[in-house]
């Protein structure tokens, strides 16, 4: 190694010389005396950015996880169709489409279906999510609610495509339902398969609620769910039947 | 056997001043810092069966809360002025003449770009080497090496002057 690059290593990762660098240095005065100068700014660059953290920060971060998860179960496991049915959509996804073509064609629908495979862990949630928060969240994306649509295990803003949506898990009797809400957006009711996920798009409110299950048989009860948070009410008058 | 809690408990304890502080140069804003730490640590509970090693639990943080920061600006631009325009904050654990060169070199470090700040700030707060900056940031070792060396040669500039763009490695 020579003068020009030890002191390119100094200048890029002067806390990490490696062997040949730290030959060098034994062997070239000036280059040692280089090195300490930059050591002498690292301690400085290091005292600088290392600006003061909040009183008790780890203790209000743990307070508000522990808060959140005293209602998961004790035994947090995750049942195995929960994981076997992330692993059977990535990988049916994955070798269904090329990205490229798919990410130009997909529907909402395939976006919504594509999405469970990056948070598979969503679907294992159990902690109940505080209504204010469900609500809060819904008004964050211009889509006030006058009440949670029933209990929500989960509750994420996710990009759908060029969309932001709310992601929400309700579990069921049935098993666990992914809805995915989208403001703003109205497609047309109705139902569909796909790699072995059910589902169903329903114009809601103002936008569109997505329904993704392994079994069907509460998508009717949690789009009136629906309906009634729009509504504050009934939801009689609001989207489709 | 070591419960989920515990292991919780000794990631937030071993990591989250630093996070914090990572979070404060992404954002400019103590507050905000804050939510975003606690946001952070709050989906990594969330998802700590997906931790596998301990090695690579700082790594894993910053990448969820780059993530955060990065849906905060999708959902809406916050009501806070950019890094280069806020009153950074004083340590108190230091004397006095160390206070003032804290904040020149604090000054210093919020009026860089980004694109040097953050590769710079993984590598002095969080101790990671070029090749996993690069991972994070989706670059490449070799762009990161050049990105933290010019980061260094800006801040030296700006602090005195001795690290000129024609004088970057010091030599006669």
């Amino acid at each position: 190694m020579n003068c020009l690059e030890f002191r390119r290593a100094v200048g890029t990762a002067p806390r990490h010389l490696d062997e040949d660098a730290l030959a060098h240095r034994a062997a070239c005065p000036r280059c040692n005396e280089a090195l300490e100068r930059t050591l002498v700014f690292e301690r400085s660059l290091a005292a600088a950015v290392a600006i003061p953290v909040p009183d008790n920060l780890a203790e209000r971060i743990l307070l508000r996880q522990t808060t959140a998860a005293l209602h998961e179960p004790r035994s947090p496991r995750r049942s195995w169709w929960a994981i076997a049915a992330a692993g059977v959509l990535g990988i049916a996804l994955a070798a269904l489409f090329g990205w490229r073509w798919w990410s130009a064609n997909a529907t909402l629908a395939d976006l919504a279906i594509a999405h469970l495979a990056h948070e598979p862990f969503a679907l294992s949630a159990r902690a109940e999510v505080d209504e204010d928060a469900v609500r809060a969240m819904f008004a964050s994306l211009g889509a006030p609610v006058a009440r949670s649509p029933g209990t929500v295990h989960y509750l994420n803003d996710c990009r759908l495509g060029e969309r932001m949506s709310l992601h929400m898990v309700l579990q069921r009797d049935s098993g666990p339902v992914t809805a995915m809400y989208v403001p703003r957006l109205h497609e047309p009711r109705r139902d569909f398969e796909s790699v072995g996920v059910r589902g169903r798009e329903t114009p809601v409110g103002a936008g569109t609620l997505i329904l993704l299950a392994a079994d069907a048989r509460e998508f009717d009860a949690i789009e009136s769910q629906f309906r009634r948070a729009f509504a504050g009410g009934d939801g009689a008058a609001f989207g489709a039947p | 056997m070591v419960s989920k809690q515990s292991q919780f408990d000794a990631l937030v304890r071993a990591t989250s001043a630093d996070l914090y502080r990572f979070a404060y140069w992404l954002c400019g804003n103590e507050a905000l810092a804050h939510d975003l730490t606690q946001e952070t640590y709050l989906r990594a509970w969330r998802s700590l069966d997906n931790l596998r090693e301990t090695a690579a639990a700082k790594a894993w943080l910053v990448t969820i809360l780059r993530r955060e920061h990065a849906r905060l600006y999708e959902r809406k631009t916050p009501a806070i002025a950019p890094i280069d325009e806020v009153d950074l904050p004083e340590s108190d654990q230091r004397a006095p003449d160390l206070l003032g060169e804290d904040a020149l070199v604090r000054r210093a470090m919020a009026k860089l770009e980004a694109k040097y700040r953050e590769p710079l700030l993984m590598q002095v707060l969080g101790g990671f080497s070029c090749e996993e900056i690069a991972a994070e940031l989706g670059s490449t070792p070799g762009a990161v090496m050049t990105q933290v060396f010019r980061a260094r040669q800006k801040l030296k500039a700006a602090l005195g002057g001795y690290g000129e763009e024609g004088k970057v490695y010091e030599l006669p």
